[in-house]
């Protein structure tokens, strides 16, 4: 697996459990929103979780 | 099906010719374009225009020659992007069977993208947020043109 290509999959399924711990998919503006709060923070898996439920909980 | 085409076709030749002001290396290979006047968003700048290319294989050309891809290293293509800094979109073209899009900024540079070999059906391969609330996406499974609000209400479960 590509290095970069693991890192979008690992994005795309925090986005994923963000929307289970919800109960609804985020919208694309959500999205959006999650990707510029951690772009350049060097947020983990857990945190990007942490983030997008502390954003739309 | 011609209104939906002339519906994302109207929303991608509103970008065209508009300046970037902001181009930024995202999460792995993601990149964002802002184009247009700065918009607020959540206390953020965006622009009118934000192109997100989100899940796609990508490549960078420069008069014809590949100049960078999305497996480069981090720090390449940091310094990479930098090149599409105050170059306007100018002509953008769409292909659905396979997915794939190529964007010409001035210059003749060219981002040229294209959809993973195992990418899922609806893995978008970027998102064009335009105004009005308006967003054009493409995917395996096809382009798409939305209208979303800003408001979203939605239940919560397990944490």
């Amino acid at each position: 697996m590509k290095r970069n290509r693991e890192q979008n999959l690992e994005f795309r399924a925090a986005v994923r459990e963000i929307e289970r711990i919800l109960g609804g998919k985020l919208k694309k503006r959500e999205r959006r929103r999650l990707h510029l709060e951690i772009t350049g923070q060097g947020f983990s898996y857990d945190e990007i979780i942490q983030v997008g439920v502390a954003l739309f909980y | 099906m011609l209104e939906k085409a002339a519906g994302v076709q109207k929303v991608m030749a509103g970008v065209l010719g508009q300046p970037l002001w902001s181009v930024r290396l995202g999460v792995g290979s993601f990149i964002t374009f802002d184009f247009g006047a700065k918009v607020e968003d959540h206390g953020r700048a965006v622009g009118a225009y934000h192109l997100w290319i989100y899940m796609c294989d990508w490549q960078m050309i420069s008069k014809d020659r590949v100049i960078a891809h999305s497996e480069l290293s981090r720090k390449v293509l940091e310094i990479a992007v930098r090149r599409f800094e105050g170059r306007a979109l100018s002509k953008i073209n769409i292909s659905q069977n396979p997915a794939a899009a190529v964007f010409a900024f001035e210059g003749d540079l060219k981002l040229v993208c294209q959809a993973y070999e195992d990418a899922e059906a609806d893995e978008e391969l970027w998102m064009l947020f335009a105004p009005e609330g308006r967003i054009v996406s493409l995917a395996p499974q096809g382009i798409l043109l939305e209208k979303e609000s800003r408001s979203a209400a939605r239940r919560a479960v397990n944490f």
